[in-house]
């Protein structure tokens, strides 16, 4: 069945289910599971950036008190190639003796040449970091003639954008708990994005069939993207689990969670766009390098959005001695959007058109893009931009926007619904809450189907053992479980007809749900919902069904406005207000949907102004591997943020987490350079490099 | 972390007694704000804990027979920000502690703790590293990531000093009691952190079993003063540049001046010299900037904190100019 026209709380705002339990702290995140007889374990890992292991010895922690297992994951000659890598793991009775015992490991190392950045790797006397090499350059791709494009353009803009390594800095590190079951069954509570996928990975490191691991996570607290696999701190205690016989608990320190546990690549982007003098452009060539790490792979996309007309794009990958990235909230979009929006306002000042309309003229027509831009220029009042560079205060406010592109289509979900005699409802999926509101989601879906609210329905879901579904990233979550529980819950309410309507006299097919209660169609009394299921007697109904895949769609827009004021006696950026227009097919709940973009535009922030994993350039160490230096955007970086949440019913669920993400960063570098009349082209914008563009070092047009 | 033993001392004597016996492996902890992340992140490891906070009298704020403002070392940074004996006589200590860290931080986070906390230094924090600052051979951050590091004076470390109090402290002519085993003694905040430019084993004047009783701050009636802190994020940040400055104005022409910077050199930066070019002049702009510009002429930043140069420089032209009256210039 199709998402019903009267929608009595799809698209409304409902609280969070479980917004009781996390404030009261009732809700259990990995961390919080205790067992008897739980061993905390503690990992040895490197303190250098480059390094090889010359002397191991073990022995002593084996022997230090409380210490009841022990796994080494590297050896004596092992090359170290990054601060954080993983050596050795000990488990203990008690926190302090794992602690005491990785002191009383006896390890040296010869510290070798490394690279922090990616100048020092592509330097042609730098050290061979890889067998490979350092570098991995990646085809050209192109469409059309861009040279051509370039040449006819009536202006061109060129310039050379940078964004900053940053890490997930999730406040749950990762890890969790892991026991071996009598039977030889595994039980895992992990803080993950994937509970089905840490189930199959898991399984097979262990040698298991995923019948018998079970994974559970209730919560959890932040992951962007970095808990969606790579099970080290699961595997290793299982690993310590096995040999103690106990169950142990692993998660990490922060200063391993923030070396180790991902980031998300940099990137140096040149970039040349052209247009002709109506503003419509003609051609578009980028190069670009970045490093996501030691092996980390990826680049941006380019073009991005914009109809360039010819375009050319061709990315180097560059490795340098630092944990690896991984995914992180739309992978590689948001630096996409930096280095094509950046491009976008510079050539349009060239132009001297402004930033809105030329964009406008370079989208689709009657695309949701070229509306949300003129809604949003209207909210953020767009009218009061100045004119760029006109201003010569102390403080220099200005406005700046940017544009975001996402899929978002869910992934395969399945669910199951049980309906009990007394009324009770619950429904179970392998999703799992990561902070988004699956649950209440899958209630808000199940209640809108059945008749009832959401608060009368249990959702279950954080197992791997429960109806198979997705990791929750790219957006595509909802996109599966929203259906889903459709789908389950159309399932188990013809179920409950076919039960009651021989009692009614009637045929399954003349009833139907409403408000409360069952009843004949078109007629107005029926039986409560309580009196109905009371006709079942013992015999619940059960039923478990896949998405109705006609109910998701794909492809989401957005547009963003950042106000800025920027005080030129510090090189402190202030933001004055946020304008987030966002569309996501039908809003399912209005509440966390919203929540979602606050989130993403807050994180936003943190990527335009504060986030940057800072590497010593000599040891390749991260010298901020903290929440102290490695900066997120507080309550007091956040201002006033609109969101308009546009609600697309006909185009069925699609996913919103990541979108809001995309384009805040380059929206506020817009706003930045319009205040200046002079741009900073390297995200995160900081004092010290708004200072150097004013006094003309590092800054351009 | 250690095994430690903690004491508990509940007289100043046994305080310092306790102090006194293996000074070099023990250590006073007072909110422990500081102290206990040293300690977990394996930078200190001393054997023995002092605990301060049983002492007598060491938690009151109080305005003596002089008029001088009298905090004892175990108050809380929130209380001094939040009194308003301070706010009213020395708005500048109750404007800095109230910019210090996070409000949890401030409210376990004591006066004695703030003056002699440890190096606020990436380097310094890492217990693998070696660096000048504890015995190694250089100081790291010459060569290595210097962003948020001193400009101004040179003693063979350039972490900065970060105390949110010995900033205004120090320009409002404060200085410390202290009390050891030979009994108590004053002396100025100047001289307690002038010996580390003798010897960066010394990072304060405090000889073994002494310790910080109270923070002393002259009346400051007659004194126009003004505080300000510069940081990157709005939402709890380390300074990047703190000026306190204090102008006496006698028929409208300043008769006295004095300027302190701080999280711009290893210890509390007195600029009262470079100032010293209002000095029986009526202040102006024109003028608070050049007094500005003496000052950062001092400066010798790295290429790193370069900018830090021309955030001291307006900061400290808006400190003047705020302190004469002028407005923020
Ligand atoms: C995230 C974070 C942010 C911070 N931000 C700021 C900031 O912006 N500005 C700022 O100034 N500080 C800041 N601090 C530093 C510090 O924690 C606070 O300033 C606090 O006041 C320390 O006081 P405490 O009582 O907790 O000190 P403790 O940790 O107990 O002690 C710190 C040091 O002082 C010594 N000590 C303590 N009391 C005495 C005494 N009476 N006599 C002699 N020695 C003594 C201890 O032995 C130790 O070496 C921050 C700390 C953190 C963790």
């Amino acid at each position: 069945m199709p998402w019903p026209t009267e929608r009595r709380h799809l698209g409304q705002a409902t609280p969070r289910l479980d917004g009781a339990a996390k404030v009261s702290g009732s809700a259990k995140y990995a961390y919080d599971v205790n067992l008897p007889g739980l061993l905390y374990a503690v990992v040895l890992y490197s303190p250098h950036g480059r390094a090889r292991i010359t002397k191991l010895n073990t022995d002593p922690a084996r022997r230090s008190p409380g210490v009841r297992a022990l796994a080494a994951r590297r050896q004596v000659g092992s090359e170290l190639r990054y601060h954080g890598e993983y050596i050795a793991a000990v488990a203990a009775d008690t926190e302090a003796q794992a602690r005491d015992a990785i002191r009383a490991i006896q390890i040296e190392y010869e510290v070798l040449p490394s690279c922090a950045t990616e100048e020092a790797a592509l330097a042609a006397d730098a050290p061979k970091l890889l067998n490979e090499g350092n570098v991995s350059r990646g085809e050209p791709r192109s469409r059309g003639d861009v040279d051509s494009g370039l040449r006819a353009g009536a202006a061109t803009y060129e310039n050379t954008f940078r964004c900053a390594v940053m890490t997930h800095a999730c406040l749950e590190t990762h890890g969790g708990v892991v026991q071996y079951e009598d039977g030889g069954k595994v039980t895992v509570w992990s803080s993950t994005q994937a509970v089905a996928g840490v189930r199959n990975d898991l399984a097979r490191s262990l040698q298991k069939s995923p019948a018998d691991v079970e994974v559970i996570c209730e919560y959890m607290g932040g992951g962007f993207g970095g808990k969606l696999g790579g099970t080290m701190e699961e595997s290793t205690a299982a690993e310590l689990a096995r040999q103690a016989g106990r169950p142990v608990k692993l998660l990490l320190d922060r200063e391993q969670d923030q070396t180790f546990a991902g980031c998300c690549r940099s990137i140096v982007a040149t970039v040349k766009l052209a247009a002709d003098a109506n503003g419509r452009l003609t051609g578009a060539d980028c190069s670009s390098y970045g490093t996501g790490g030691i092996g980390g792979r990826g680049g941006i996309s380019f073009p991005y959005i914009y109809n360039v007309g010819a375009s050319r794009h061709q990315h180097t990958d560059v490795f340098t001695n630092q944990g690896n990235m991984r995914a992180l909230r739309a992978p590689g979009s948001p630096k996409s959007s930096w280095v094509m929006e950046s491009a976008m306002d510079g050539l349009a000042e060239k132009l001297g058109i402004d930033p809105v309309l030329f964009r406008q003229r370079n989208l689709p027509q009657g695309s949701y893009w070229v509306r949300q831009l003129s809604e949003g220029a209207q909210r953020i009042g767009w009218d009061q931009r100045p004119k760029t560079g006109s201003q010569t205060g102390r403080y220099r406010t200005g406005y700046g926007c940017a544009l975001a592109q996402w899929g978002g289509g869910g992934h395969d979900s399945n669910a199951r619904v049980a309906i009990h005699h007394d009324g009770k409802v619950e429904i179970w999926c392998a999703t799992q809450d990561i902070g988004t509101g699956s649950r209440t989601v899958m209630a808000v879906v199940a209640a809108e189907t059945l008749g009832l609210n959401p608060t009368d329905i249990t959702v279950y879901v954080g197992r791997g053992s429960y109806p198979p579904s997705g990791g929750s990233g790219g957006s595509t979550t909802i996109g599966g479980i929203a259906p889903a529980a459709r789908a389950a819950s159309e399932a188990a309410l013809a179920k409950l007809f076919e039960r009651i309507a021989p009692g009614l006299g009637a045929a399954p097919g003349d009833l139907e749900a409403y408000p409360g209660g069952i009843r004949r169609k078109g007629q107005t009394g029926g039986l409560s919902w309580q009196e109905a299921c009371g006709r079942l007697g013992p015999e619940t109904i059960d039923v478990t069904a896949a998405k109705d895949r006609s109910l998701g769609g794909s492809g989401v827009n957005g547009a963003q406005f950042a106000k800025a004021t920027v005080d030129t006696e510090t090189g402190v950026i202030k933001l004055d207000r946020i304008v987030a227009i966002q569309d996501c097919g039908l809003v399912v709940n209005r509440l966390t949907c919203e929540s979602q973009i606050f989130g993403a535009v807050t994180m936003g922030i943190g990527l335009a102004l504060f986030e940057q994993r800072i590497l010593d350039p000599t040891s390749a160490r991260m010298l901020n591997p903290n929440l102290e230096f490695y900066k997120l955007a507080g309550a007091s970086d956040i201002p006033p943020i609109e969101v308009l949440l546009e609600d697309h019913p006909e185009r069925g669920v699609i996913g919103v987490g990541e979108p809001p993400y995309i384009p805040t960063a380059a929206a506020i570098g817009n706003a930045v350079a319009n205040a200046l009349g002079v741009r900073v082209t390297d995200i995160p914008l900081t004092p010290a490099k708004v200072l150097a563009a004013l006094a003309g070092k590092g800054g351009s047009a | 972390m250690n095994s430690f033993e903690l004491a508990r001392p509940t007289t100043l004597a046994e305080a310092a007694q306790m102090l006194a016996e293996k000074p070099a492996e023990t250590a006073a902890l007072a909110g422990g704000q500081d102290l206990l992340a040293l300690l977990k992140d394996d930078v200190l490891a001393p054997s023995r804990l002092v605990n301060l906070k049983g002492l007598p009298g060491l938690g009151s704020i109080e305005v003596d027979r002089q008029g001088a403002l009298v905090l004892g070392a175990l108050v809380s940074l929130d209380a001094v920000a939040s009194s308003p004996l301070v706010q009213k006589g020395w708005a500048v200590v109750a404007a800095a502690a109230a910019a210090a860290a996070t409000p949890q931080i401030r409210n376990i986070g004591t006066v004695g703790g703030n003056l002699c906390q440890q190096p606020r230094c990436w380097y310094y924090r890492a217990a693998e590293l070696h660096c000048a600052r504890k015995g190694g051979e250089a100081c790291l951050a010459v060569v290595g990531d210097h962003s948020l590091h001193s400009i101004f004076g040179e003693v063979g470390c350039l972490a900065p000093n970060m105390s949110a109090l010995a900033n205004p402290g120090t320009c409002l002519g404060g200085s410390l009691r202290l009390h050891g085993p030979q009994g108590a003694r004053t002396v100025s905040l100047v001289d307690f952190y002038a010996p580390l430019k003798q010897s960066l084993a010394t990072a304060t004047a405090l000889r073994p079993g002494e310790f910080v009783t109270h923070l002393v701050l002259p009346a400051a009636t007659g004194w126009a003063t003004a505080h300000e802190e510069v940081r990157a994020r709005q939402s709890s940040d380390w300074p990047l540049a703190m000026a306190t400055a204090a102008l006496r104005l006698t028929g409208g022409n300043v008769t006295a001046a004095r300027l302190t910077l701080g999280a711009l050199a290893p210890l509390p930066w007195v600029a009262d010299a470079e100032v010293a070019v209002l000095q029986g002049k009526r202040p102006t702009l024109a003028l608070c900037e050049q007094a500005a510009a003496v000052v950062v002429g001092k400066a010798a930043p790295l290429p790193l904190n370069e900018y830090k140069v021309t955030i001291t420089r307006h900061l400290v032209r808006r400190v003047l100019a705020r302190a004469a009256g002028l407005g923020e210039g």
